[in-house]
C-alpha cells in the first residue's frame, strides 16, 4: 500500500487525542515484574505451617546443642527428610486442591509459581542445613579435628536428597490427591532409616567411607535435579500455559 | 523492551477507540492493557509482546461491549463528521464503509497501526499465510469498490 493511501487511512481512523497518556507514563513503573519481584510475591504465599516446621526443627537443634549433644547427629539426620515434607506440600498444593487449571490462567504461569516455590523452599532448607552442620560440625570437630563442617553437610544432604528425589518421583507418578500421603510415608521411612543408621550402622560415618558418601550425594543431587525438571517441564498438563 | 511503549500506547488507544467509540473508555482500557502487560512478564516471555498487548486490549474491549450489551461493532468510522476530510479520501471512506467490521479492524491494525502479519496471526489464532491472504483480499475489495464508486 502506498504512503498516500496510508495517510488517508490514518486520517479516517483518527481518534481524539488521549488526555491521560503523559500522566499515566509519569506514574507507572515501566520496569517489568522481574524474578525477585516474583519470588517476593510467592514468598508471601508459603504457608505459615511450613515456616513453623522449619523454626520448630531449629528450636530442637538449639535445645539439643545445649542439653543433649550426643543425640545431635541422629536428630539432625532424621530431621533433614522432614524438611522435604514441608517443601513438597508447598509444591503440590495446587494439584492437591485441584487448583491447577485456575492457576494456569492467573497472572503467573503455574510453571513459574512452582519454580519460585522450589527456589524459596530450597534456599530455606540450605540455610537450615548450613546452620545444622555448623552446630553439629562444631561439636564433633572438637574430637575429629578440622573439616567436619563439610563432612556433616554431605551426611545431611544424603537423606535430604533421597527424600526429595523420591518425593518428586511420587508426585509425578501418583494421583494428585493422594501423593502427599505417599510422600509422607516415604519421607518417614527415610527419616527412620537415617536415625537407625547412626545407632546400628555407625561405622558408615567413618572417614573411610567419605568418598562413597560424596558419590551417593552427587548421584542423588543429579536425580533430584532430573525429577524437579521433569515435574516442571515434562508433566503434560503443566506446559500448556 | 524491544518496542516503544509510548508509541504503542497511541496505537492501542486508537484500536480501543475504533472498537468502543468512547474516548474516555478507550483510554481507561488502554491503560489497563499496559498495566497488565507490565505485570505479566511470564506470558510476555512466551510469545510476541505486540500480539499480547492487542489480545489483552481486544478482550477488555469485548468485556466492555458485553457490559454495555453491544452485540455488534459500530458501523460508522471515527472522524466521519470531520469537516477537514480531504476529497481524495471520500471514496476510500465509502469503500471502507462497505467492508464488514472485522475487515475494517484488520485494515486498521495492519496499515494504520502497522502491526506485523506474524502478530496478527497470533492475535487471531490463524496462520500467517491465512492472514496475509485475507489482507490481500480486503485490499482487492477496497480497490474494486473504489473503482466502481
Amino acid at each position: 500500500m502506498d504512503k498516500v493511501r496510508r495517510k488517508q487511512l490514518e486520517k479516517l481512523y483518527e481518534a481524539p487525542k488521549p488526555v491521560g497518556k503523559r500522566k499515566f507514563f509519569r506514574n507507572i513503573d515501566l520496569r517489568p515484574a522481574g524474578m525477585w519481584h516474583h519470588l517476593a510475591i510467592q514468598f508471601s504465599y508459603i504457608s505459615r505451617w511450613s515456616w513453623a516446621a522449619a523454626f520448630g526443627m531449629l528450636g530442637v537443634m538449639v535445645y539439643l546443642s545445649r542439653f543433649n549433644k550426643q543425640g545431635m547427629l541422629s536428630a539432625v539426620l532424621s530431621m533433614m527428610p522432614l524438611l522435604v515434607l514441608a517443601g513438597i506440600s508447598e509444591c503440590v498444593r495446587s494439584s492437591t486442591y485441584g487448583m491447577e487449571e485456575l492457576e494456569q490462567s492467573s497472572r503467573f504461569s503455574l510453571k513459574s509459581i512452582l519454580l519460585a516455590r522450589m527456589v524459596i523452599v530450597g534456599i530455606e532448607d540450605i540455610v537450615l542445613a548450613v546452620f545444622f552442620a555448623w552446630i553439629v560440625g562444631d561439636e564433633y570437630g572438637r574430637f575429629t579435628g578440622q573439616g567436619y563442617f563439610g563432612r556433616t553437610m554431605i551426611y545431611l544432604f544424603v537423606p535430604y536428597l533421597l527424600a526429595a528425589s523420591g518425593s518428586l518421583w511420587i508426585v509425578r507418578n501418583f494421583n494428585a490427591k493422594e501423593n502427599i500421603y505417599v510422600c509422607t510415608g516415604f519421607i518417614l521411612l527415610v527419616s527412620g532409616l537415617a536415625f537407625c543408621s547412626t545407632t546400628n550402622f555407625w561405622w558408615i560415618y567413618e572417614e573411610n567411607y567419605l568418598s562413597a558418601w560424596v558419590g551417593v550425594a552427587m548421584l542423588l543431587g543429579g536425580l533430584t535435579f532430573y525429577e524437579g525438571r521433569k515435574m516442571l517441564y515434562g508433566n503434560g498438563g503443566l506446559i500448556w500455559s | 523492551m524491544s518496542m516503544e511503549l509510548e508509541e504503542q500506547y497511541d496505537h492501542i488507544y486508537r484500536y480501543c477507540y475504533f472498537r468502543l467509540r468512547d474516548a474516555g473508555k478507550a483510554e481507561d482500557i488502554t491503560q489497563e492493557t499496559f498495566l497488565r502487560y507490565l505485570e505479566s512478564d511470564s506470558y510476555r516471555d512466551i510469545g510476541r509482546p505486540l500480539a499480547f498487548l492487542y489480545t489483552v486490549a481486544r478482550n477488555l474491549c469485548i468485556d466492555e461491549m458485553r457490559s454495555r450489551k453491544m452485540e455488534s461493532l459500530p458501523e460508522d468510522l471515527p472522524g466521519e463528521n470531520q469537516e477537514d476530510s480531504v476529497l481524495d479520501s471520500i471514496m476510500l471512506r465509502q469503500a471502507l464503509h462497505e467492508l464488514d467490521s472485522r475487515e475494517r479492524e484488520l485494515v486498521l491494525l495492519r496499515y494504520v497501526n502497522g502491526v506485523p502479519v506474524a502478530d496478527l496471526a497470533k492475535l487471531y489464532a490463524k496462520s500467517r499465510f491465512a492472514i496475509y491472504r485475507e489482507i490481500k483480499q480486503i485490499l482487492k475489495k477496497l480497490e474494486r469498490r473504489m473503482a466502481d464508486g
